[in-house]
C-alpha cells in the first residue's frame, strides 16, 4: 500500500513540475497572414440550443461568401466559412473559438451569434489579435471601450429602445407605456433607453426561458397601460402577444427587431395586425435592392433556408468582413485588415450605412419602425431614428 | 508486469497516456483545452457517482454545485487576485455549504422526490447567478484574472492541463478507495438498505448528508478549476442541460465504477465536441449515445470489462 501511495505521489509531483517548468508554449494564433488562395472565416452560431432560430445567421453568411466567390472572390482569393454549433453555451463557444483559431487557422471570426457567447470570447480574441467582425449582438459591452480587434456592426440595443420610445412619444403622446423586458444584457439596455426618453414606465422583467406571461399581461392591463413595449426575443413576444386577445386587451404593441424577424411570424401570432417593430434591416416584403440580392442569393446557395431577418444578420456580417478585405492594401495581414476596416466610411450595407474609425467601432447607427399591415411588414414613413 | 495488479496496470497505463498526450498533440492549445475540460467534467461525474453509485441517492442539479465553485473562484480571482488553491478550497467550501440546503431534505426524501429537489436547486443557482448582477455580472459573466498557483502564473494550456489532471488523479484515487473506508462502507450500507444500516448503528441521516457534502465539495472544487480553465463564467453554462449531461456521464459509464464513470465522461465529452461541428445535431447525437448505451449496455460501459450486465 505504501509503495502505491509513493508511486502516485511521485507521478503527481512529476506531472506538476513538468507542467510548470515546461516552456510556456503559449501558442500564437496561426493564419495571421493570408498566403494561400483562400481566406477562411470562422463563426459560432447556435444550431441546436435555445436560440437555434437566430443561428440561421450561418446560412446568410455562407450565402454571401458564396455569392462573392461566384464573382471571382476578393483580390483573387476565394472565401470559405467554418461554422460551429455552440448550443448558446459560452464555455462551448470558448472551446470552439480555440478550435477555429488554433486548429483551423481562420483569419477572422465573423458573424458570431449571441451576447453571452460573444462575451466569453471577445476579450481573448482581442488579446490574441484575431479580428471579431459583425457579431449578432447590440449589447453595449462590445462597443465601449473600443477594442482594436472587435468590430460590432449592429446598432446598440439602446438605439432599439430609443427608436421605440421616440416613436411612441411622437405618434402616441399621452399613452401610458409599459415595458416587458428580458432581465439580462439584452432587455435591460432597451428598458433604460425607453426610460431615458419617456421617463418612468410600468416595467415587468422576465427570465430567459419563461413561457407563461398571463400574470404580466393582467398586471399591465390593470395598471391601465395602453402602449406596450416588448424588449424580448421571438418566443416570449409570440407568447405575450397571443395572450392579449384572451384578456380582451388591445394596447399599442412595439416589438424589437430580434422578435419580429422570422418568416412565419404572421402565422405564429394571428393578432399581429397593427403591431410595430423597431428594426435596422429592410422589411422582408419591401423593394429594397439589397434585400432582393440577399433573397436571390439565399434561393440559389441556401435553398431550404428562408431569406428572413436572422439569416440577413449573417449576410450583413459577410458584407462588413468582405468590405474590410477589399480595402486591405498589400499583404493580407490581420493588422492591415483592421486598418482597412477602420477606413470604412458610409458603406451601404443591407442594414444601413456603416462607418468605423480608429476611435469608434460603432457600426450602423440608425433604426426605423415597421408596421404589420395586411399580413406583411411595411416601413413607417419618417420613422428613422439616429442614436 | 506481474509486479502490479490489474487495476494498477490500468492506472499506470492511464498515467502514461496523460503524460504522453501533450507531447502527442504537439502542445497545441485546442486539444489540451478539450482534454482539460474532459478532466474537469470527469471530476464532477465522479463526485456525482459518490452520491448515485456509492450512497444510493440522486442529483439532477449537480451543475448547481459546479457553478457555486466556479463563481466563488472567479469572483475571488477578480476581486482579490487569490491563488488558485485558495479558489479551489473556497469553491469546494461554498458548494459544500450549498449542499446542506439539498442534503438536509435528502434525509427524508429519496428517488424521484429527491431528484426534483436537486433539480430545483440546480435551476435556482443558475437563476441567482443570472439575477444577482452586482456579484455575478449577470449574463455578461465574470472574466477571471490571470491564474496563479503557488506564485507561478499558469500562462499556458499545459500548466492548466498538468494541475487539473493531478486534481483528477487525486479525486479518482479518493473515490476509488472510498468503498474500502469506514465511511464508504456506511454509504454502501445506506444505499443497500436504510433499515439494515440503522440496525447496525449507522446514522442514516448523517451518512446521507455527508455524501452530499463530499460530493458537492468535489464538484465545487472542479468548478473552481473550470473557471481557471475557461477564464470566463456565465449562467448559461450551468443550466439543466449541463446537470443532465453530468447525470448521463455516470449512467452511461455505469454507477459505482470509477473507471466506468471516467469512460462515460470521456465518451460524452468526445461526442459533444465532435457533434458541435455538425450543425444542429449535437443534442441529437448526445441523445443517441445515451439511448444506445441504455439499450445495449444497460449497466453502462463498465459492463464492457466486467462482462454481461455488470454489478454494483
Amino acid at each position: 500500500m505504501r509503495s502505491r501511495s509513493r508511486l502516485a505521489g511521485v507521478a503527481a509531483t512529476l506531472l506538476v513540475v513538468s507542467g510548470i517548468l515546461a516552456p510556456a508554449f503559449a501558442e500564437d494564433a496561426p493564419g495571421g497572414t493570408v498566403t494561400g488562395e483562400t481566406v477562411t472565416f470562422g463563426q459560432y452560431a447556435d444550431q441546436s440550443g435555445p436560440n437555434a432560430a437566430i443561428g440561421a445567421a450561418r446560412y446568410g453568411l455562407d450565402a454571401y461568401l458564396q455569392a462573392v466567390n461566384a464573382q471571382g472572390g476578393v483580390r483573387g482569393k476565394k472565401l470559405r466559412l467554418i461554422s460551429y454549433d455552440d448550443g448558446y453555451k459560452p464555455a462551448q463557444t470558448a472551446a470552439l473559438v480555440k478550435k477555429l483559431v488554433f486548429q483551423d487557422g481562420v483569419f477572422a471570426i465573423v458573424g458570431g451569434v449571441g451576447s453571452p457567447t460573444t462575451a466569453a470570447v471577445a476579450p481573448a480574441l482581442n488579446d490574441l489579435g484575431v479580428p471579431l467582425v459583425g457579431m449578432a449582438t447590440g449589447s453595449p459591452i462590445f462597443y465601449e471601450p473600443t477594442r482594436k480587434y472587435v468590430f460590432p456592426a449592429w446598432p446598440l440595443y439602446t438605439t432599439d429602445g430609443k427608436a421605440m420610445a421616440s416613436f411612441l412619444k411622437t405618434h402616441f403622446e399621452g399613452k401610458k407605456v409599459g415595458v416587458i423586458y428580458q432581465d439580462d444584457s439584452f432587455g435591460k439596455p432597451i428598458l433604460a433607453a425607453v426610460e431615458s426618453v419617456l421617463g418612468h414606465v410600468e416595467e415587468i422583467p422576465y427570465s430567459p426561458g419563461q413561457v407563461d406571461f398571463s400574470s404580466a399581461v393582467v398586471k399591465l392591463k390593470a395598471a391601465g397601460v395602453d402602449a406596450l413595449v416588448l424588449a424580448t426575443i421571438a418566443a416570449p413576444a409570440a407568447q405575450i402577444l397571443n395572450e392579449l386577445p384572451k384578456f380582451n386587451y388591445a394596447p399599442v404593441r412595439v416589438l424589437t427587431g430580434s422578435a419580429c424577424g422570422y418568416s412565419e411570424i404572421f402565422k405564429t401570432i394571428p393578432s399581429l395586425e397593427g403591431a410595430y417593430c423597431a428594426a435596422f434591416l429592410p422589411t422582408p416584403e419591401g423593394k429594397d435592392p439589397q434585400w432582393e440580392a440577399f433573397t436571390n442569393a439565399m434561393a440559389r446557395y441556401e435553398p431550404g433556408h428562408p431569406a428572413e431577418i436572422y439569416s440577413a444578420w449573417g449576410w450583413l456580417a459577410g458584407q462588413v468582413a468582405v468590405e474590410g478585405l477589399r480595402r486591405t492594401r498589400g499583404p493580407i495581414t490581420r493588422q492591415a485588415y483592421v486598418a482597412a476596416l477602420e477606413s470604412i466610411k458610409g458603406f451601404h450595407t443591407i442594414g444601413g450605412d456603416l462607418s468605423y474609425s480608429s476611435q469608434s467601432h460603432r457600426g450602423i447607427g440608425s433604426q426605423f419602425i415597421w408596421q404589420a399591415k395586411n399580413g406583411r411588414w411595411l416601413t413607417v414613413p419618417n420613422s428613422k431614428v439616429e442614436p | 508486469m506481474l509486479l502490479f495488479a490489474r487495476s494498477e496496470r490500468a492506472a499506470l497505463l492511464t498515467l502514461a497516456l496523460v503524460v504522453a498526450f501533450p507531447i502527442a498533440c504537439g502542445f497545441r492549445t485546442y486539444p489540451l483545452f478539450i482534454a482539460t475540460q474532459f478532466a474537469v467534467f470527469a471530476m464532477v461525474a465522479l463526485s456525482l457517482d459518490v452520491l448515485m453509485g456509492r450512497s444510493g441517492q440522486i442529483s439532477l442539479g449537480h451543475a448547481g454545485f459546479f457553478a457555486l465553485g466556479a463563481y466563488a473562484a472567479a469572483i475571488l480571482s477578480v476581486r482579490y487576485d487569490v491563488d488558485l488553491l485558495v479558489g479551489v478550497i473556497a469553491g469546494a467550501a461554498l458548494a459544500a455549504l450549498g449542499s446542506l440546503i439539498v442534503g438536509l431534505p435528502a434525509t427524508r426524501l429519496s428517488g424521484h422526490y429527491l431528484g426534483i429537489v436537486t433539480l430545483g436547486f440546480g435551476v435556482a443557482v443558475a437563476q441567482i447567478a443570472l439575477k444577482w448582477t452586482a456579484l455575478t455580472n449577470g449574463d455578461e459573466g465574470v472574466h477571471t484574472h490571470a491564474i496563479h498557483l503557488a506564485g507561478t502564473v499558469l500562462s499556458s494550456p499545459l500548466h492548466v492541463y498538468a494541475v487539473v489532471f493531478v486534481a483528477l488523479g487525486a479525486v479518482t484515487a479518493f473515490v476509488a478507495r472510498l468503498p474500502r473506508t469506514r465511511l464508504g462502507r456506511a454509504f454502501g450500507a445506506v444505499r443497500d438498505s436504510e433499515i439494515a444500516a440503522a440496525a447496525m448503528g449507522i446514522s442514516v441521516a448523517r451518512t446521507k448528508v455527508l455524501a452530499f457534502v463530499i460530493s458537492a465539495a468535489i464538484a465545487g472544487g472542479a468548478g473552481a478549476l473550470y473557471a481557471a480553465l475557461t477564464g470566463f463564467v456565465a449562467p448559461e453554462d450551468f443550466g439543466i442541460g449541463q446537470s443532465l449531461l453530468f447525470f448521463a456521464m455516470v449512467v452511461v459509464g455505469g454507477t459505482a465504477s470509477t473507471a466506468g464513470t471516467l469512460l462515460g465522461a470521456l465518451v460524452l465529452e468526445g461526442v459533444s465536441q465532435a457533434a458541435a461541428t455538425v450543425g444542429g445535431l449535437s443534442l441529437t447525437l448526445i441523445g443517441a449515445a445515451i439511448v444506445g448505451v441504455a439499450l445495449f449496455r444497460p449497466a453502462g460501459l463498465k459492463s464492457l470489462w466486467r462482462g454481461g450486465e455488470g454489478s454494483r
